[in-house]
């Protein structure tokens, strides 16, 4: 009698287990996909140099002011765009602004007297400074991402002494200045 | 000799009953069903995920994972949603192991972020950790409403944007700059097809 009570116990739980099988037996299917997303690095370095110099009009061979070197390889585009801020103080003899200085940046040379686009001669202040600004000045020009941007916008400004009146050098004194102002900008396009 | 007896006889009572019921049953009727029974195709033709490698920077966002679904299906289904985020070991520190992540995700418009909170049960949590924002933002998926389809509907599903992230516009730009490529996350999405 116990041994058909187990029996039947068995047949009964066999028949369950089947019948929840059916009951949760369900369709499913399924779809994975994996990416992975990382930091493009900045990677630019802009490194200023600027010089406290003396000039007398003996220093006829360039003498470095500033520079600006711009290093690295961004993983993300960049503009790079320049500004500068060129002040000239005290260059008066007489009550007439006198500057022997030549400005040298890369292979260009600026001095009073230049002959600038449209025969306009450099014969003032403003006109100096204009020129030495526009020289260094460089509206934010693309670059593509992974580009090295090692020598390609580096600035360098060397001052040098240019005379054309001994006596009006004299007339100078160290209240004539120059100050100039570099601003490299390495933006992420 | 008795029980021989009464045995052989009832033997025979059985036996000429069977006999009779042969001779006299006469009338007969009988009806046949048929059942087919067809097996329901699951029918969901194809299941899509994508998930692109992407760069990330200051100022950028972008969709992470879509998925697309196609199909008839005979059964009643329903699509769900589950990911696995991961980021890289010592991802986003900075100097001093500073942990900086200016990372966001975005799921069902609600953004998970270091230092944002979520409820996943009652309690709300705070994410103050990688760890944290991996465990939030695969609970965010995971949350994601089911799509319901019932049986012999056209499936035709896409869903452009299950995860997104965005640079937080809040960023510290000097912080930014200190991260490389060392500084990355990888991400599984599952669409995952159940006949409910």
């Amino acid at each position: 009698m116990k041994k058909t009570l187990i029996s039947v116990l068995l047949i009964v739980s066999l028949l369950s287990t089947a019948l929840f099988s059916v009951v949760f037996a369900a369709y499913s299917d399924s779809k994975t996909a994996t990416g992975t997303a990382t930091v493009s690095a900045f990677n630019v370095v802009i490194t200023p140099t600027d010089n406290d110099i003396t000039l007398t009009p003996a220093d006829t061979t360039p003498k470095a002011l500033a520079s600006v070197t711009v290093t690295g390889t961004p993983d993300v585009a960049v503009t790079v765009a320049y500004t500068a801020e060129l002040t000239l103080g005290n260059w008066t003899v007489n009550g007439e602004f006198y500057c022997p200085i030549a400005f040298t940046i890369g292979t260009k040379t600026i001095k009073m007297g230049d002959v600038i686009e449209a025969e306009n001669v450099i014969d003032t202040a403003e006109e100096l400074i204009a020129a030495v600004e526009a020289e260094l000045t460089l509206a934010a020009t693309p670059v593509i991402a992974g580009t090295n941007l090692a020598g390609q916008y580096d600035k360098a400004v060397t001052v040098s002494w240019v005379s054309t009146d001994a006596e009006k050098d004299n007339a100078l004194t160290s209240a004539a200045t120059i100050n100039l102002e570099i601003t490299a900008t390495i933006t992420q396009q | 000799m008795k029980k021989a007896l009464i045995s052989l006889v009832l033997v025979f009572a059985l036996l000429s009953t069977c006999v009779f019921s042969a001779v006299f049953a006469s009338y007969s009727a009988s009806d046949t069903k048929t059942i087919t029974a067809t097996v329901s195709a699951f029918g969901i033709d194809s299941i899509t995920v994508t998930a692109a490698d992407i760069p990330l920077a200051p100022g950028g966002s972008d969709v992470l994972a879509t998925a697309a679904v196609t199909g008839t299906p005979q059964v009643d289904v329903a699509i769900t949603y589950s990911a696995d985020l991961a980021f890289a070991a010592d991802s986003f520190e900075i100097a001093a192991d500073e942990l900086y992540c200016p990372i966001i995700f975005i799921v069902n418009s609600v953004e998970y972020k270091i230092g944002s909170t979520y409820t996943p049960d009652t309690t709300p949590v705070t994410i103050a950790t990688l760890a944290d924002l991996e465990a939030a933002v695969e609970w965010a998926v995971s949350q994601i409403p089911a799509q319901n389809y019932d049986k012999n509907t056209t499936v035709n599903y896409t869903n452009d944007n299950i995860l997104s992230w965005k640079w937080d516009t809040a960023s510290d730009n000097t912080k930014d700059k200190q991260l490389d490529n060392t500084d990355k996350f990888t991400l599984s999405v599952t669409a995952t097809v159940t006949q409910r």
